[in-house]
């Protein structure tokens, strides 16, 4: 019995870990490079999700193949948003304060917009669509659906190739000094602009990438579900630590134990509870997350 | 000449307001008496809102824990005391929650982790509380006596518009300004900032309190969904933007035009009600970074600056 919750728990806290932390790296990402705080992450979210539902529903594709058709165009959306609004609100800025804010309260109006949209376009109603169903797997007396398994894998395969994008493409090199030192960056002659650009439709894309694996990993989609998962991000980043990648991933596994912890062996609905608690006592001891540098 | 009688007229107006809106009851429809209750919670929020997070760049996202806490308080203590000692008491309770559990441990942070700090209190109490209820006491939510709470949040927020415009020109205010220009310079002159900070919190916080505590009795039946709606820590923020930072007048300016105009956009293009609010948001902010009185202001420091 011991084992059993053990390995449950084990298992259970990682796959669900794997995925927090994909959620969480795009709004990350984003924040650390161009100081938005895109708090309209989980709409996006929830676009990349239905996004994957019509073309499952209407072509008859696999989920996990319709990566391809989410990320670009979940791409173009973020530059469109980026071009459209958020590039003439950095310029305008006078302080990064002001863009925090201003972008903050933005993002907010953008979140409102989206979820809205979405409901008078494919109405408020709870869609549900088998996609597939490896079945169940048994690992130590414990039962896994082998999907989730699956979306855990393919949650780490994009961390694992975005860590080295960042690493040592020159994009992503160039995200990461402008994560670190905006104006240092602009001197040896990064093109902040365009970088922010890049680095905000990168971040819509992993968000509805994020997408498509929830729906899988539930089955269900509605104009309602990125809202927890906003949240779910926006805690992440804070315990993050801001633009610290490694920090990302440690606290998404340390997020998804925690919550999983809670749910099996305290009460499923403290889960938020537990979650928030411990976010607030994290930041009363560590002021600026537990990965800041 | 005549600008220092305009001024002088200008400075009766508050009160001309007062008894205008005292008044109204006798003259106006009920669902107009409605409106005006919610506008002036607004208004209310709003500058309660500016009065600390205007001030001080301090941007707290936490409003709605505090207007559910008094929301709470007057669900719970309605039915034993009367309702303006229920109200005295979710001042006081919402003061010393500020000041000692949020406050105290909480303004080290800066910038988007005390706004998100406060957000996730919001939502700390409002899953508390919905987990207390459903699995201790088996309830979902609280009736309250239904009461028509014009008078109150009449009163209340003429009282917290009062209070806030003494309060500005005190130590408080100042110092609080002082943080909000900069921070360090406030430090090196002397400004005991941490304490201003926690004080100025608490007592934008108790208005708050106040507030929602005078506003539950309309509801009739509350949960902490209601209680705690996340609306309610954007909202006033959002109006105070679009109002203008730095003055009393803009919250008011805001509060007024946002509360008419959801209230516009809620009765002829429901469906579309959240989308048309969302992009009229977006624009304001992207169009109006002072506010709407921002640049009427500017423009009238400009003239006078030119006469003088």
């Amino acid at each position: 019995m011991i084992l059993h919750l053990s390995v449950d728990i084990f298992i259970g806290g990682a796959m669900l870990g794997a995925l927090y932390a994909l959620v969480a790296v795009g709004l990350n990402l984003q924040y650390g490079v161009t100081r938005i705080l895109n708090v309209a992450h989980g709409e996006f979210l929830m676009v990349g999700a239905y996004l994957t539902y019509f073309c499952f529903t209407l072509f008859g594709m696999n989920p996990f193949a319709s990566v391809i058709i989410v990320g670009p165009f979940m791409f173009l959306i973020g530059l469109f948003v980026y071009m459209l609004l958020l590039g003439g609100m950095v310029r305008s800025s006078r302080s990064g304060e002001e863009l925090e804010f201003r972008s903050l309260l933005l993002c907010f109006g953008l979140s409102f917009v989206i979820q809205n949209l979405a409901i008078v376009l494919w109405t408020a109603n709870y869609r549900g669509y088998e996609a597939f169903s490896l079945g169940m797997i048994d690992i130590l007396g414990a039962n896994f659906e082998i999907n989730r398994i699956i979306i855990a894998l393919i949650s780490i395969a994009i961390n694992v190739f975005l860590y080295l994008f960042l690493r040592f493409t020159k994009a992503g090199i160039a995200m990461r000094a402008a994560v670190e030192q905006p104006d240092g960056a602009q001197l040896i002659g990064i093109n902040i602009f365009s970088i922010c650009a890049k680095s905000f439709s990168l971040g819509i894309l992993l968000a509805g990438w994020a997408g498509t694996l929830i729906s899988v990993l539930y089955s269900t989609i509605n104009p309602f579900m990125g809202t927890p998962y906003t949240l779910i991000a926006l805690m992440l980043v804070i315990l993050a630590g801001i633009g610290s990648f490694k920090g990302n991933i440690a606290g998404g596994f340390a997020f998804g134990y925690l919550t999983y912890i809670t749910m099996r062996v305290i009460h499923p609905a403290l889960t938020l509870v537990v979650v928030y608690a411990v976010l607030i006592l994290i930041l009363l001891i560590k002021p600026k997350g537990l990965f800041a540098r | 000449m005549s600008k220092t009688k305009i001024s002088a007229y200008l400075k009766w107006s508050p009160l001309l307001a007062f008894i205008v809106l005292a008044f109204a009851p006798l003259f106006v429809k009920t669902y107009y008496l409605t409106l005006l209750t919610s506008v002036m919670c607004w208004i209310g929020l709003a500058v309660s809102w500016h009065f600390f997070s205007g001030t001080t760049k301090y941007i707290s996202l936490g409003s709605a824990a505090f207007f559910g806490i008094g929301v709470y308080i007057t669900a719970i203590f309605s039915r034993i005391l009367p309702l303006p000692i229920v109200f005295l008491l979710a001042a006081a309770i919402n003061f010393f929650f500020a000041f000692c559990g949020v406050g105290l441990v909480t303004l080290r942070l800066k910038g988007i982790y005390f706004a998100i700090f406060t957000f996730g209190l919001a939502e700390l109490l409002n899953n508390a509380i919905l987990f207390w209820e459903m699995q201790v006491t088996g309830t979902r939510g609280r009736f309250i006596t239904s009461v028509n709470v014009y008078y109150p949040i009449l009163i209340i927020t003429f009282v917290i518009i009062f209070s806030i415009i003494i309060l500005r020109r005190t130590k408080l205010g100042l110092a609080l300004r002082m943080i909000g220009e900069c921070e360090d310079a406030a430090i090196h002159y002397g400004v005991n900032t941490t304490f201003y900070k926690i004080l100025g919190f608490a007592v934008s916080s108790m208005f708050i309190g106040l507030l929602g505590a005078a506003f539950a009795p309309r509801w009739g039946y509350i949960d902490s969904g209601m209680a705690f709606n996340p609306l309610y820590s954007f909202m006033p923020a959002i109006m105070t933007l679009f109002g203008g930072v730095g003055t009393v007048l803009g919250p008011i300016v805001g509060a007024v035009v946002i509360s008419l105009l959801e209230e516009y956009l809620l009765t002829t293009f429901k469906d579309y009600f959240m989308i048309i609010l969302g992009i009229i948001m977006i624009i304001v902010i992207l169009s109006l970074p002072d506010g709407m009185t921002g640049k009427f202001l500017r423009k009238a420091a400009r003239t006078t600056e030119g006469r003088g």
